[in-house]
């Protein structure tokens, strides 16, 4: 196993690049938070020949990263917070957002969308404006439906214990399943 | 053979990156000479040179050399404004002033740009698609397409500065403002034409850097930073040291990330930077310290 750095607005990943070709290794992990970084790293990974399959962090598939890197990042696997094929509350909300911004949804939209819902049904809930006890009631939301997954709070206020495996066919995400870490 | 082949690779990289960092050194280091001021907003004018080629490419869809062309029109023109709305009005309050006033301006650049094109990174596409294939080796086209615009760019330096009428009175201006004035040269006139010719070059780097790195707001002011860095380690003002300063951080970094550590890249240059203040304060090709310290 190899392990790589790098620093967010690497202009150059030929050193990264080098050093995975040289593992040979056959399936490629990356942790990557800049999409800009994304679509330079998987530029030169194919074009120094590295075919090896790639499982890539939530920004593998932002919409701006696949824009970026266009053919570049087809056939890689992403691991997301959200697919508009992973719920029935993801489909319905990524057909009114591409309805009223003419844009995919990714993660960057998703996220702000159901903190906002779970602040607001929270503060319904509490019928206050005090933290604690809007903490309370948040902690207190159960099998809550949001457009990425189903929110069980728990004591440390993690909502979600799940992921969805997509897959970039072509330049589209396909959805492939979602594992949930929930019992 | 494999090792040699990735040697080969990292140099490749190395140069190419060097050669834009080049392009932008040389720019800070002609404003410098005419004005005795760095233009923080140099970076920017790489940055604001790639978007206008999006605007005309991508957004009006017209033609790359036409595009290309109205860019470099364009970043000569913002040159001009910006000669006249961010220096010459303090060009009598020192120096302070002007560098704070060019900091500003990179503010301002970066959000009108952010107001107008939006947060999202935009592509560019290389000039020539592809790259060239040896060996295990991949020569991407717009980095061969970016050293040999730096190369034909810098002996259009030397001929430009050396054997042009106007040339000469550019230099003569930054060599000393007030004999150029008593032998009738426009003073005024020649640093106008200095941030028109760096605006234009700084356009020059962003527009050719910006299929390689994408083009975003942010893009500038990293490429500003080792600009800026190889600008001191060549001896501040000197216009051959900008280009081998340039290309030595771009170098120097691409081996040492390969070799030492990546996550360290960025640090290299301003090791060198630091290396070079203590042992070498004069920059590799300066000798005029008491004259620019």
């Amino acid at each position: 196993m190899l392990i790589q750095g790098y620093t967010n607005n690497s202009q150059d990943f030929t050193p990264v690049v080098l050093a995975i070709k040289k593992s040979g290794a056959d399936v490629i992990g990356t942790y990557m938070t800049n999409s800009q970084d994304v679509g330079i790293f998987a530029k030169q990974l194919r074009q120094l020949g590295v075919t090896a399959t790639w499982i890539g962090s939530p920004s593998i598939v932002t919409d701006t990263a696949m824009k970026l890197a266009g053919d570049s990042l087809h056939g890689t696997y992403g691991i997301a917070d959200f697919n508009p094929d992973a719920n029935a509350e993801a489909k319905a909300y990524a057909a009114a957002y591409r309805a009223k911004y003419n844009v995919e949804p990714d993660v960057y939209s998703s996220w702000a969308f159901d903190a906002m819902n779970v602040i607001a049904q929270a503060i319904n809930a509490a019928k206050s404006e005090k933290s604690d006890d809007i903490r309370k009631a948040v902690l207190g939301l159960k099998n809550w439906k949001g457009v990425e997954g189903n929110y069980n709070f728990d004591a440390n206020g993690d909502g979600l214990r799940g992921y969805n495996i997509v897959k970039n066919e072509g330049g589209k995400v396909r959805f492939v399943e979602h594992i949930s870490f929930d019992k | 053979m494999d090792a040699l082949a990735n040697n080969f690779q990292v140099l490749f990289q190395g140069l190419a990156l060097g050669s834009i960092y080049a392009l932008v050194a040389l720019g800070f280091v002609l404003i410098i000479r005419a004005t005795n001021v760095v233009n923080f907003a140099q970076g920017d004018f790489a940055m604001l040179g790639a978007y206008m080629m999006v605007a005309f490419l991508v957004g009006v869809g017209l033609p790359y050399w036409l595009s290309f062309l109205l860019a470099l029109i364009g970043m000569g023109v913002f040159g001009l404004i910006f000669n006249y709305g961010v220096y010459y009005p303090l060009r009598h309050r020192g120096f302070l002033p002007v560098i704070i006033s060019t900091l500003g301006a990179s503010i301002f650049l970066q959000n009108t740009v952010l107001a107008l094109f939006g947060a999202q990174p935009k592509r560019l596409d290389n000039v020539i698609p592809g790259g060239v294939q040896i060996g295990s080796v991949f020569l991407d086209s717009q980095y061969l397409v970016i050293l040999a615009v730096t190369m034909v760019m810098v002996a259009f330096q030397f001929f430009f500065f050396e054997h042009t009428m106007l040339g000469k009175k550019l230099q003569a201006t930054s060599q000393d403002k007030d004999m150029a004035r008593l032998l009738g040269i426009p003073v005024a006139l020649m640093i106008a034409i200095t941030f028109v010719y760096s605006s234009a070059l700084g356009g020059l780097a962003g527009v050719l850097v910006g299929p390689v790195l994408f083009v975003s707001i942010g893009m500038g002011s990293i490429i500003a930073l080792k600009a800026f860095a190889a600008t001191i380690i060549d001896g501040f003002g000197d216009v051959k040291g900008a280009i081998v300063g340039g290309l030595f951080i771009g170098v120097v970094e691409s081996f040492a990330a390969f070799y030492i550590s990546v996550p360290y890249k960025d640090a290299y240059a301003f090791l060198m930077l630091f290396l070079v203040l203590v042992f070498r304060p004069q920059g590799f090709f300066g000798e005029r310290v008491s004259e620019k310290a």
